[in-house]
């Protein structure tokens, strides 16, 4: 295995701060790993990197310490090297090794390499003055005359140009006022305006991370027009003249304590990237272990993408606003299996975004208990494919090596999101009902369930339609659903808003049977699925034709029901234990109703049966 | 394989194979064209059959259908067509070719498939 020529002459030529031209992977050598023990909270590791030619100045870039520690960097182990960085600090040129293939090591060192920063400049390779190669850092000390630990200058921040100490995020406290972070930004967040009694103004907000923990910072009024371009996610700053106070733990789900407040008096200046800060902070949670999370915490969650919905449109039911929303099925080497939601516009092109299985990590992700366990996906720069961690590399091979094939524990049920698909192989059958004793389970929590049915029989016959008067407030807390009662003037009066009006909005409630070929059951329908059932017929128009002869009156009713009766449809159901008086009753109502795609039903049992 | 009512379901390459000899059988696929005394079907299998119409038969190109026939290899035809029945726009005739070759005639289901 030979080292490529002239591969630190170039490598050191690049840029400061720079980063290197994807086609160019050199083969270069690693004369010596040494350990810094300067720090000992923060592990780093100094190399020596020779082309056989010339040597330099290198380090390891954090997330890489495990090579060294794994043995799979040792001293004259030759890389391929396909990621690195150039810095200069005090005169001296540091490549920091950001991503490498691990090669041989042929157990000593090639060629007589002799450091490159004494070297003439271009097309000296011959005439590079010998040095002796068993000791090149001793011999030309690169770091100018410090005889202390080596890599001093990198671990102290005098590397940062404002050569104030810089105080690590997870040290900040209320009783220091004057302090300098040096941290990454891993989220900008739009510029937001508000405008309240008090006045107006405009603000935006970060995260920034360190080695030690991430923080949550909030930028306003002129400071906003100050820094919000200049800021860069991704980018490391040095940050002082911020104020500090409790974060607010309902919106802030950073690690730190505390968040900090920016005015027009902040200071911030941006820094090299020296590699000791990660790109992102996460807390892995493995998905198997999702069970024993609490509904409405985050986590952070790494996977591979196995399959990817189809993207739709939701209203929402508590803003009234059209959301965009995706749901990926995720997969981790726990053998735990969980759906994920995208929401926004990532949602719509996440068939593309996330074909071909990638691994994605997704970070603050919500848990909901709806359906089991389900994750909710923050938008923006928290959902990242394909991030650059030793981990995400950990399971891209486990998925390789047969990861997908290994037995899933499944997060989520099939009975999530009010309308989602039933897909064949999560569908019971009525039986299971009674069978597996649903409702039972708990005495607040519903238990889901669905099937492919036909409708049998509708009990259309109550007095006054199938159907009660709802409030017409859209607004909060009745949304057209509350039960009114009518006045002796006529109007209908709600209890839940305290209005009366003129009109009331008819919805749909009855009972019916549905049956399979296990049995049937006694269920709820209610005016969402009604109307499904009834081809969209409303209630209200229902009840016009219903009072009014001319229009056909009770015989033109009854034909809507006969009509839907016997039709078959795939349900999921709610069971849920109920209260009466003093007695529990196990009820069935309907959750979701879809029509039945024969050719694709007969498709999935097909394969059904061929799995057999 | 057939018994009353019971008509062995075929594609064209089953019936190359010699399947259905003497038999009543029913073939689905799509109408292709007709020349008024025979018309073609494209069957489950892709390939191409062409029928004698023998019987009240109403031709209409791409319509999938049930085509109860015999064999018959005279006159540049394979079968006779005595009736085809309408299978709706939304049939997947992959499906059904599937089910017919994977399944049916797999063997393995005779106890359901194939009368006593």
């Amino acid at each position: 295995m030979s080292l490529t020529p002239n591969a630190i002459r170039q490598m050191v030529s690049i840029e400061n701060g720079g980063n290197n031209n994807p086609s160019f992977t050199p083969k270069v050598q690693v004369i010596r790993v040494i350990p810094i023990t300067s720090n000992p909270s923060s592990k780093r590791y100094r190399v020596i990197l020779s082309d056989g030619i010339h040597h330099c100045q290198g380090m390891l870039a954090t997330q890489n310490n495990h090579y060294v520690e794994t043995g799979a960097i040792a001293n004259n182990v030759i890389l391929q090297v396909s990621d690195y960085m150039k810095n200069v600090v005090q005169n001296k040129t540091l490549i920091i090794l950001l991503g490498f293939e691990v090669l041989n090591n042929p157990g000593q060192s090639i060629g007589s390499p002799s450091s490159i920063d004494n070297a003439p400049a271009a097309s000296a390779t011959t005439h590079a003055p010998t040095v002796p190669k068993t000791e090149p850092v001793r011999g030309s000390n690169p770091y100018g005359g410090m005889s202390q630990a080596p890599a001093a200058p990198i671990m102290r921040t005098a590397g940062s140009s404002s050569s104030k100490p810089i105080t690590p995020i997870a040290a900040l406290n209320m009783y220091q006022n004057r302090w300098t972070i040096k941290a990454r930004v891993t989220n900008k967040s739009d510029i937001r305006h508000w405008s309240n009694a008090k006045g107006e103004g405009q603000l935006f907000s970060m995260e920034v991370l360190d080695s030690t923990m991430d923080i949550r910072a909030t930028f306003f009024k002129e400071a906003v027009d100050k820094f919000y371009n200049m800021l860069e996610v991704d980018k490391i700053y040095c940050l002082s003249g911020g104020r500090l106070k409790a974060a607010n733990m309902q919106y802030n789900t950073c690690k730190s304590s505390f968040e900090i407040t920016f005015d027009q008096n902040a200071e911030i200046t941006l820094e090299s990237d020296t590699g000791e800060i990660k790109h992102q902070s996460y807390d892995l949670k493995p998905i198997s272990e999702l069970d024993s999370v609490e509904p409405g915490a985050h986590v952070d969650i790494l996977g591979v993408v196995k399959s990817v919905g189809e993207p739709s449109t939701i209203v929402s039911k508590k803003s009234g606003k059209e959301l965009q929303k995706c749901e990926l099925t995720i997969g981790d080497d726990s053998g735990g299996e969980v759906a994920c939601t995208i929401w926004g516009d990532r949602a719509m092109g996440a068939p593309q975004e996330f074909a071909g299985t990638p691994v994605v990590a997704f970070r603050r992700a919500r848990v909901s208990d709806f359906g089991g366990r389900t994750l909710s996906a923050s938008g923006g720069n928290g959902t990242v494919v394909n991030p650059k961690l030793p981990e995400a590399d950990r399971l891209r091979n486990w998925w390789q090596s047969g990861g997908n094939q290994d037995a899933v524990k499944k997060m989520s049920t099939g009975g999530m999101g009010a309308n989602r698909f039933p897909e064949f192989d999560q569908r019971k059958n009525i039986a299971a009902i009674k069978g597996e004793g649903m409702g039972h389970s708990s005495e607040s929590k519903p238990d889901y369930v669905s099937f492919k049915a036909t409708v049998s029989f509708i009990k259309s016959d109550k007095e006054g339609g199938a159907w009660y008067p709802a409030c017409m407030n859209p607004e909060d807390p009745c949304k057209n659903r509350c039960k009114v009662t009518q006045n002796t003037d006529g109007t209908f009066h709600c209890d839940r808003c305290n209005q009366s009006n003129p009109d009331c909005l008819y919805r749909y409630i009855f009972s019916a049977t549905i049956s399979d070929g296990s049995a049937t059951s006694w269920v709820s329908f209610f005016d969402d699925q009604a109307r499904i059932l009834f081809e969209g017929m409303e209630a209200n128009d229902l009840q016009k034709i219903y009072v009014d002869e001319a229009q056909g009156g009770m015989e033109a009713y009854q034909g809507f029901f006969s009509k839907a009766q016997f039709t078959d449809w795939v349900f999921t159901c709610k069971v849920k234990q109920e209260f009466h008086q003093d007695e529990a009753r196990v009820k069935t109502s309907i959750q979701s109703i879809h029509p039945v795609d024969y050719a694709k039903e007969g498709r999935s049992m097909l394969n059904a049966i061929l799995a057999m | 394989m057939s018994g009353e009512g019971v008509f062995p379901r075929l594609n064209a390459t089953m019936l190359e194979n010699g399947m259905g000899e003497g038999m009543i059988l029913s073939i689905c696929g799509a109408f292709e064209s007709t020349d008024g005394q025979s018309f073609t079907l494209r069957t489950s299998d892709g390939k191409t059959l062409r029928y004698a119409i023998s019987g009240d038969i109403e031709f209409e190109q791409g319509k999938i259908v049930e085509v109860m026939g015999a064999k018959n290899a005279d006159n540049g035809v394979q079968l006779d067509a005595f009736v085809a029945r309408d299978l709706g726009q939304d049939f997947d005739l992959d499906l059904y070719n599937d089910l017919i070759t994977k399944v049916i005639s797999s063997g393995r289901y005779n106890d359901i498939f194939i009368p006593k």
